[in-house]
């Protein structure tokens, strides 16, 4: 009867949550994507951490609040779980006046990731994401792909997809549902 | 008459300077006020057993090494959904909510668990997703081969489950452990319906409870016991600046105790929880015999200061010593080597004799300021029950039939005080009708329990922890182990072996490092020089059962060399070697407090007649507790035997007032008349004080707190039973042992 420790495919799929969250989803048109992202969060799905392992049931709340003070910012607050490991989720985003730039500050210690730079595009209700960086564990060059899918007020889904460091080529490492607490 | 040591000097002092002995008590009152609110309580109760013996040493060791299994927290589900999807897929996300509440540091459940394969390492051993109730239910019935220490974590019958939760050491501090689990019963209730009954379990929740229970008892039972008491006083002197009079001193030094509790820091434990009440109705009693001697002081319309005067002095020494047999009860309690016990005893004694104090100035100081306000007392009250008196005479007329019975029937007490089992369980503390109670004891049932026994294997530090010798020395213990144990399922380093064994892989010591430490802490000590074999066997072993098995298994590893390389710990033992051993200790320090208290009185009588006097009749009412309880084949438990001992020490009060009255009647009358005599003086005394002090223990018998509930009981029957030694042996002693000088007044 053993557990587990904390896995690399965990790991991206936060990263993933961070970099959509930090990514440049403003707009002219959805500025308003922070307040709709804002408020308690449940989300739930599975993950397959990489190629040719086996799928992980994972878990998320998550607590963000919107502000609008000097510029536009979301603060994030939260877990995510897989079995028999937490993964805190913490940290803001913010929009650079009306220039489409976001930085954003978060989980870089979670994910072991040290980039606070995001692109991203929106088409229709998809919001795409790209990042480009070094996988923590594997200390490899990787990529990854974060869709955000919003489906009305109360819900939205997260699909991760990221390279893999083995085959070097791009995994769907899975997705998350969204609804509100 | 009866010396008091001096200490009734301080009663005449406050007398003549009551401005000022009047300021310093509202002084000390302010002061313990403002320590009241800085009262902490403990949840302890592993450590009630606790007595720097080897046995607990090797547990501190345990718990030291491997980990704390005392923070672990059991969530008990309890649905027959567990084999559908549904339920368990319920199941899976309350794994997971738990997970995410900020006190947990990790969770123990089958979605915990990983299974090994060579191609990718460590996965999870629940698949991710199930598509259907066939689905859930395949695997649950297969999994059991596979990993036989699931069924550690989901019953085998698949209705009932358990998740561990391991929680941060502040998390289940005694300060925040309430707080701690409240939050888990908050997330619990969100999933709990009628198919999915969930609840707490272990220790936390054990010390949270308890804690609840002591301060409910506090807030409630204290309040309403010195209440009960007024309104039975009241019932008595039909007036209430009397009730108040009396009511007083016992209040104040229920104050007292709490505010120098709060101001030391001292913990109130499930144990020291029965000083507040204790300490209500010792001093209640001991103020009834004062303001009862005061009233008759006061018939001829004295001056009421003065009357409290002569009351002083005639009842003041057999007050101090009242206080001084009962303290020594307590302080026979640190003879039983256990920590909990001793602190109980100190802590008690110390407080007794401290709230002496309350009665020999609180008690003066309010007559004088009454008395000032005009108040006088109406001594018809409690003359009402000096008729009671009248049944002794026969007794003094065949004393020597009334002492010789006496003799037999405490002769047959003392049998059964050496031959009445002992019994020592866990869930005997835990409140009744506690959800945390009837969990344990489900648990107990169906997963011997939340505390199984440990063996730990010293490794050889210089060579590999899977190097042969090392799993030479575990494998040999272990299949000692699982002779003595064969009917009961073991986890350890062995299942991790065979699992990467069965998942094409060489079990390695490396392989350890890759799992969490939470989960290896469960076999391997932290430093890796020990593993740790966790057995669960039945909780259904009476103590004698285990203590038989125990050695066994000792001789055994004795006949294989092995007796140096392995040590067997866990709560099981610490219940059928330690708790035995401090239950025979306790029985000693009884009867050490029976027989001290005698000698005290002897030496506060400066005659050994009178001491003599005292031995059977304050004997008595304790044997036939006992007596009773072997009839009833009702064994002693830790609770009951604290409760003789204390109970001894309060019995033995009204002895003391009786002897004094004696010795002062006896001055200038044959010892029949005087003890008749003193008989009508004290008898109302006495008949009050019993009357007041059960209707305020009675109040405690509604405490969920077994310890207090049991405790109250004890000392109700002792009470009733010692009024009735009192009233019809000890006369009969007291003439016979007079017998001598018999129509001559006494000479002592």
């Amino acid at each position: 009867m053993v557990s587990k420790k904390p896995r690399a495919g965990a790991r991206v799929l936060v990263a993933g949550l961070v970099i959509m969250f930090s990514s440049p989803a403003a707009s002219a048109q959805n500025t308003h994507i922070f307040d709709q992202l804002a408020g308690s969060w449940s989300g739930r799905g599975i993950i397959v951490h990489s190629v040719g392992a086996n799928e992980e049931a994972i878990r998320c709340r998550l607590r963000n609040r919107s502000t609008h003070a000097s510029a536009r910012k979301l603060v994030l607050a939260g877990n995510c779980a897989v079995a028999g490991l937490v993964l805190p989720m913490g940290g803001w985003m913010q929009q650079q006046d009306d220039s489409n730039r976001y930085t954003a500050s978060m989980f870089q210690s979670l994910a072991r990731l040290k980039t606070d730079s995001f692109d991203g595009t929106r088409r229709g209700r998809q919001l795409r994401f790209h990042y480009q960086g070094t996988d923590a564990v594997s200390k490899q060059s990787i990529s990854a792909r974060i869709t955000i899918i919003a489906r009305g007020d109360n819900r939205f889904d997260i699909q991760v997809r990221r390279t893999d460091p083995t085959t070097k080529k791009l995994h769907n490492v899975g997705t998350i549902e969204f609804s509100r607490r | 008459m009866i010396s008091g040591f001096g200490a009734e000097r301080l009663g005449h002092l406050t007398l003549r300077f009551p401005i000022v002995a009047t300021l310093i008590v509202i002084v000390l009152t302010a002061i313990a006020l403002a320590g009241v609110p800085r009262l902490q309580f403990s949840g302890d109760n592993i450590d009630i057993l606790r007595d720097g013996s080897r046995e607990l040493a090797e547990y501190d060791n345990l718990l030291g090494s491997f980990r704390d299994f005392n923070n672990d927290a059991i969530v008990l589900i309890r649905s027959d959904r567990l084999r559908t999807l549904e339920g368990f897929e319920k199941y899976r996300d309350l794994h997971f909510e738990l997970q995410f509440e900020p006190a947990v540091e990790s969770i123990l459940s089958p979605f915990s668990l990983v299974s090994y394969d060579a191609s990718v390492g460590w996965h999870s051993t629940v698949p991710a997703r199930f598509e259907d109730d066939a689905a859930v239910a395949g695997f649950l019935d297969g999994i059991s081969e596979k990993l036989p220490a699931f069924d550690s974590l989901i019953a085998p019958s698949r209705n009932s489950a358990v998740i561990v939760i391991y929680t941060s050491a502040e998390a289940v501090a005694d300060s925040s452990v309430r707080d701690t689990m409240a939050g888990f019963e908050r997330v619990l209730e969100y999933f709990a319906d009628e198919d999915f009954e969930v609840s707490l379990a272990g220790q936390p929740a054990i010390r949270a409870d308890l804690i609840n229970s002591i301060v409910d008892d506090l807030r409630l039972l204290a309040p309403i016991a010195a209440l009960f008491c007024a309104v039975v006083a009241l019932g008595i002197f039909r007036n209430a600046v009397a009730v108040i009079l009396c009511v007083l001193p016992p209040v104040i030094a229920v104050l007292w105790f709490l505010g120098a509790l709060g101001h030391a820091g001292i913990k109130l434990n499930f144990l020291t929880n029965v000083l507040p009440v204790l300490l209500m109705v010792i001093v209640f009693a001991d103020t009834l015999h004062l303001y009862l001697k005061w009233e008759r002081e006061q018939d001829g319309g004295d001056d009421a200061s003065a009357a409290m005067g002569r009351a002083v002095t005639l009842v003041g020494p057999a007050c101090a010593l009242a206080m001084i047999t009962t303290a020594i009860a307590l302080a026979s309690l640190t003879l039983s080597g256990n920590l909990g016990l001793t602190d109980l005893g100190w802590i008690g004694a110390v407080s007794i004799l401290a709230s002496f104090i309350s009665v020999i100035t609180v008690l003066p100081l309010g007559v004088h300021w009454a008395g000032r306000l005009g108040f006088a007392p109406d001594p018809r009250s409690a003359n009402r029950l000096a008729g009671i008196s009248r049944l002794a005479h026969s007794a003094v007329r065949h004393s020597a039939l009334i002492g010789f019975s006496g003799v037999v029937v405490c002769l047959i007490g003392l049998y059964a005080h050496w031959n009445i089992d002992s019994r020592f369980r866990l869930l005997d503390y835990l409140g009744t009708g506690s959800q945390v109670a009837e969990s344990e004891s489900y648990i107990d049932e169906r997963y011997s329990g939340t505390t199984p026994l440990f063996a730990i294997i010293h490794l050889d530090p210089s060579v590999d922890m899977l190097h042969e010798t090392n799993t030479d020395v575990f494998y040999r213990a272990k299949a000692r182990i699982d002779e003595v144990f064969p009917s009961t399922s073991s986890y350890s380093l062995d299942d991790f072996a065979r699992e990467v064994e069965k998942g094409g892989g060489i079990p390695r010591s490396s392989d350890l490092d890759e799992l969490p430490e939470y989960l290896t802490s469960r076999f391997v000590s932290t430093d890796r020089t020990q593993v740790l074999i966790t057995i669960f066997s039945s909780a259904s072993y009476t103590a004698s059962q285990m203590h038989a098995k125990l050695e066994q298994l000792q001789s055994m590893l004795r006949e294989e060399g092995l007796s140096d390389n392995v040590s067997i710990t866990g709560f099981p033992i610490l219940a059928s070697v330690v708790a035995p051993r401090l239950m025979d200790n306790l029985r000693i320090s009884l009867l050490a407090a029976v027989f001290v208290s005698i000698f005290v009185i002897a030496l506060a009588a400066r005659s050994w007649r009178i001491g003599l006097a005292c031995l059977v009749p304050n004997l008595l009412p304790i044997v036939a507790v006992e007596i009773v309880l072997w009839l009833a084949g009702i064994p002693l438990d830790m609770s009951i035997t604290v409760a003789l001992t204390v109970s001894f020490g309060i019995a033995v009060d009204n002895s003391i007032h009786l002897s004094n009255q004696y010795m002062i009647d006896s001055r200038e009358k044959p010892a029949d008349q005087a003890i008749l005599s003193a008989l009508h003086q004290v008898a109302p005394a006495m008949v009050s004080t019993t009357l007041i002090l059960v209707a305020g223990l009675s109040i405690s018998l509604l405490s969920t707190l077994p310890v207090l509930s049991v405790f109250a009981l004890v000392i109700v029957l002792t009470l009733i039973f010692a009024l009735v030694t009192d009233i019809f042996q000890l006369p009969a002693y007291l003439v016979t042992v007079a017998k001598p000088g018999r129509n001559q007044p006494h000479q002592g």
